[in-house]
């Protein structure tokens, strides 16, 4: 403790006396103007989504003259927001809860037990993380429609679980790798299978890490357009991102009302707002984990 | 590190290896047999959603084929006529300058501000803001965006009460630059929480003895900070890479539709892929054609990743 302080003490004096002044305060100061910048678009795109076209451009920056919270209302039941929003909450649930149940047998599997070709197969789900959605669009188009899977929510999910597979593995398989010895020792020792030991000694100790792979599947599934564009093709199956985008068709076609545009944009970003918000540690530190360790 | 790896290999080979083969104890067998029950239903989906596809997406990009009629051997045709297509050519340079432009821009943008963000107070705050529009759905970002450059747009009218005429942000000459400059914004966050991420793992103390030896910001960055974050920079350009070549939303909110694709001008490989299948209100369904286009800019990216690999694992990391 000691050693530091007085460690600490010198350094501060050198600083000072650095020349380097103006490399001290400029990128401070741009640093600050672009989170300045951030934050005021989130504002402009906050306050927009409550005000009329007119509004809009007249005055960006400033307070709503009337408070149009029916732009929500409208998006919400007209737009199709709300059938959107449940459907994005089941495929995205449902794949990120596949996702994971999937992911971590096999991680472990490929962690933690001696079989040949595990580190082969382990490089090879690595490289799946490569594959862009694009090269796999038109086979799984042309597959799905003769297994019946086109516009449906279950082909769809199916579809979200295998190309979110590869990073959940990759990144499931670093925390398993993690755990120390000792404790799967200890529960081989008290005779527990594979199976005990998968359930009763890894997961519980990388819940963390189940809890992150959840969080980073979920947020790029609600993301996601390109795949639900192809293999969705009725309004009654629209997710989210569909709906977004087909307000925005309407809104080129019939005239611009920019403020419920701007409420479609809010429901689309306010759950993630609030799920960085609540879980940010796991949303930036799942995101970082696989490249920074 | 590869020292290592032919040490385990070889005693793989060896040891137990050779005698598995033959006789396994019946430990290794139920130790196999349950490796296979956890890893096979990744390995079925993964096979079925990703690899499948992309295997057969290079045997359909040797036919004409639009997913009813019955295919047509065509051979390398379809590569050859991609290289006379100025929508393919124009596609591929957008792919290559949002790689390397942004990727660049992204990257000195990123270990700079990483440098002093480090030592900065509200660091967390800091890096959340910046963080924010990379979980923030693309499509809406774009939209964003658009509105606020588009000519009769915010930014228009905010320069216009400073007394700034309205400049042309997204006519057919800017438009690519504004989209690569929205997707630079949208991305940066991450790489920037990467590299910051690597910076930490940096001990304390290289900071204090260059400092106690008088050494100015830009030294500590050139000699302290980057050389030990390289290895953490380098993964993280691989990751970009590979985003750069999966991109899609942004650019195709940014001036398109459900039902109609963006201008030509900001295509990129997958926006190609769409185009020629199943975008536009008249679907094109190319599906020969377009996946060649993908396995073409598979291969491509394919060799850069390679190459990005040995380059920059050539640079030295000790002190």
């Amino acid at each position: 403790m000691s050693t530091q302080n007085t460690a600490g003490a010198p350094r501060r004096a050198i600083r000072r006396s650095t020349p380097g002044r103006l490399f001290g305060w400029l990128p401070r100061t741009v640093i600050w103007l672009f989170v300045g910048f951030n934050l005021v678009v989130l504002a402009i795109t906050l306050l927009s989504s409550v005000k009329t076209t007119k509004d809009i451009f007249a005055a960006p920056l400033g307070l709503p003259t009337t408070w149009e919270w029916g732009n929500w209302s409208t998006a919400w039941s007209n737009s199709g927001f709300a059938v959107g929003a449940l459907n994005s909450l089941i495929v995205v649930g449902s794949a990120s809860i596949a996702v994971v149940v999937i992911a971590a047998p096999a991680a472990y599997a490929l962690s933690r037990m001696r079989v040949r070709w595990a580190k082969q197969l382990s490089t090879a789900f690595v490289l799946g993380i490569g594959i862009p959605p694009h090269i796999i669009i038109i086979p799984l188009f042309i597959e799905f429609s003769q297994l019946g899977l086109i516009n449906s929510k279950l082909g769809l999910i199916i579809v979200y679980t295998g190309v979110s597979l590869p990073f959940a593995v990759f990144l499931l398989t670093g925390f398993m790798a993690a755990v120390p010895k000792e404790i799967e020792e200890a529960a081989s020792l008290d005779g527990a299978g594979p199976i005990a030991t998968l359930v009763r000694i890894f997961l519980p100790t990388v819940r963390n890490g189940l809890l992150t792979v959840f969080i980073i599947t979920a947020v790029s599934l609600w993301n996601e357009v390109l795949i639900a564009l192809t293999f969705v093709q009725s309004n009654d199956n629209f997710t989210l991102g569909l709906s977004l985008m087909s307000l925005l068709s309407a809104i080129q076609y019939s005239g611009a009302d920019y403020g419920l545009l701007f409420a479609g944009v809010g429901i689309m970003l306010v759950p993630m707002l609030l799920l960085f918000i609540l879980l940010r540690r796991f949303v930036i530190e799942g995101m970082t984990l696989g490249v920074g360790k | 590190m590869s020292v290592l790896e032919s040490e385990r290999v070889g005693t793989d080979a060896d040891a137990p290896g050779r005698t598995a083969r033959t006789a396994a104890t019946p430990r290794q067998r139920s130790q196999r047999n349950w490796f296979i029950l956890f890893v096979l239903p990744a390995v079925l989906l993964y096979a079925l959603v990703l690899i499948g596809p992309t295997v057969f997406s290079i045997g359909v990009s040797l036919f004409q084929w639009n997913g009813l009629t019955p295919p047509e051997w065509r051979g390398l045709r379809n590569y050859e006529i991609l290289f006379r297509d100025p929508v393919f050519l124009r596609s591929l340079v957008n792919t290559l300058v949002i790689l390397f432009v942004g990727g660049a821009v992204i990257f000195v943008v990123g270990f700079f501000f990483a440098a002093f963000i480090r030592t900065m107070r509200g660091r967390n705050f800091i890096r959340s803001a910046l963080f924010f529009p990379f979980i923030a759905s693309p499509i809406a970002l774009s939209i964003v965006w658009g509105v606020l450059f588009q000519y009769r747009g915010i930014v228009n009218t905010l320069l216009g009460e400073l007394g700034i005429e309205p400049l042309e942000w997204l006519s057919s000459e800017n438009i690519f630059k504004m989209a690569v400059t929205g997707t630079i914004w949208v991305s940066a966050g991450l790489y920037l929480t990467i590299l910051l991420a690597g910076i930490d793992q940096i001990p304390p103390m290289y900071y204090e003895v260059a400092e106690l030896e008088g050494a100015s910001a830009f030294q500590r960055f050139r000699y302290v900070t980057l050389p030990l974050s390289w290895d953490v920079a380098s993964v993280a350009a691989i990751l970009w890479t590979i985003e750069a070549l999966k991109l899609f939303d942004f650019l195709f909110a940014f001036g398109g539709a459900t039902t109609t694709m963006p201008p030509v001008e900001i295509w990129n490989s997958s926006l190609f892929v769409y185009g020629q299948t199943f975008g536009d209100q008249v679907p094109a369904y190319r599906f020969g054609y377009a996946s060649a286009s993908a396995v073409l800019m598979l291969l491509l990216f394919g060799v850069i990743v390679v190459l990005l690999r040995r380059i920059l694992r050539r640079e030295p990391i000790e002190l």
